[in-house]
């Protein structure tokens, strides 16, 4: 058939090893079998147990491959349910430190809030003597300051409910000879616009009466 | 016969990896998925501390603040615990008027009061503060006048108003004086 044909050189002894127990009943046919007919031609194994037998590599690895993976996720989900634990940790922490600094900015505002009624409490009787100081103030200022020849008939003084726009009205006549009551009026105008105690200084109102008297009215913001 | 069926036990071993796989692949994708979540509910929350401690002032100072300005509201005016005790006091201006040869023809306590009705939410104190406002109408020389608005404001009186009048060939004058008066009330 045009093959070379050589001798099979079996060995002189044969050794069996004796850690082998032999009474164990295991399947060594398979191994005769590979040994002597490595491409299976001569394969005198059943088919079904040839069959069962491509199944030992696949298996072999399977199992190295499923060792790899079951101890590599195992890492990996241990890794993660750590980590997971860890920012549970971390959130519940900041919850914690949030409901601290809420409570306490409830508190803060609730004193701050108590404190402004205080200061208003307290403030609005500083104003008042404020304001009354200051209308004490300009009236001196006023009687200091007006000429012989210039008499005040009435002065009124008013501020708003609130304390705001105190204003203060004064009625006066001049008795001087001639134009000197327009310039005595202006003069007191002047004196009264340089005082800084006056945010404004306005003539209302001016007439001269039969007699030369020059009757006026100033309203005065303080 | 066949002791030991390979094929089984490569498909069992299959389908127990599988198993594992799909039992580690749900674990970990929803392990991903709440820490991704809680990632975002962490920041939140560290913006709302920024905020909030930013809206958080020394509340020591506020503290210390509060504790000397509700001491101060004790000492803000007189205590009179009945509205006849307050009446009888207004006989002090009576007083002063005489000291400054001054007439006093009326007096009207308006037993109305002024302050701020946002007082009734201090918990803390024990007094409420109240303002009355008062009218009194004098008569005397201008200046003994003012000598009385200054004994007024030194007892305690704040000028609201004033209408002050005066007669022609006459040194008095006559003033329709408008006052705050201010009373403590033990709470």
């Amino acid at each position: 058939m045009g093959k070379n044909v050589t001798k099979l050189v079996f060995p002189e002894t044969v050794k069996y090893d004796e850690n082998i127990d032999l009474n164990r009943d295991e399947d060594f046919s398979i191994n005769i079998g590979l040994l002597l007919d490595p491409k299976d031609h001569l394969n005198l194994l059943p088919q079904e147990q040839r069959n069962n037998a491509k199944f030992i590599y696949p298996l072999n690895v399977t199992k190295i491959v499923g060792a790899l993976l079951i101890t590599l996720g195992s890492f990996f989900t241990f890794n993660n349910y750590l980590d997971l634990q860890e920012k549970k940790g971390q959130l519940l922490e900041s919850r914690n430190e949030l409901d601290v600094i809420s409570q306490q900015n409830t508190f803060y505002y609730g004193i701050a809030y108590q404190l402004a009624i205080s200061d208003l409490i307290i403030g609005t009787k500083d104003h008042d003597f404020f304001a009354s100081t200051s209308v004490l103030n300009n009236l001196k200022f006023l009687s200091s300051s007006l000429p012989e020849n210039i008499l005040l008939d009435q002065c009124i003084f008013t501020r708003g409910d609130d304390g705001e726009n105190p204003l203060m009205t004064i009625k006066g006549k001049i008795s001087a000879p001639g134009s000197e009551t327009n310039m005595a009026l202006n003069s007191l105008l002047y004196t009264l616009r340089d005082s800084k105690s006056l945010k404004q200084v306005s003539l209302r109102d001016q007439k001269t009466a039969e007699n030369g008297i020059l009757l006026f009215t100033l309203d005065l913001t303080l | 016969m066949i002791l030991v069926n390979y094929k089984n036990h490569f498909i069992s071993t299959i389908v127990v990896i599988s198993i594992f796989v799909a039992a580690f692949l749900y674990f970990n994708i929803s392990n991903i998925a709440e820490s991704r979540q809680l990632n975002s509910e962490i920041r939140t929350m560290e913006v709302e501390k920024g905020k909030a401690m930013s809206n958080l002032g020394d509340i020591k100072a506020v503290v210390n603040d509060y504790k000397k300005k509700i001491a101060e509201i004790s000492i803000l005016a007189k205590q009179y615990d009945s509205e006849i005790d307050y009446i009888n006091s207004l006989q002090i201006l009576n007083d002063l008027a005489r000291e400054k040869n001054l007439r006093v023809d009326d007096i009207k306590p308006i037993l109305e009061n002024t302050m701020t009705k946002l007082q009734a939410e201090l918990n803390d104190t024990k007094h409420n503060v109240e303002r009355y406002p008062l009218d009194v109408k004098v008569y005397g020389r201008f200046l003994d006048m003012g000598h009385f608005f200054d004994d007024l404001q030194g007892a305690g009186f704040a000028i609201r108003s004033l209408d002050i009048n005066s007669k022609p060939n006459d040194a008095k004058v006559s003033v329709l004086i408008g006052l705050y008066s201010y009373r403590l009330i033990k709470k």
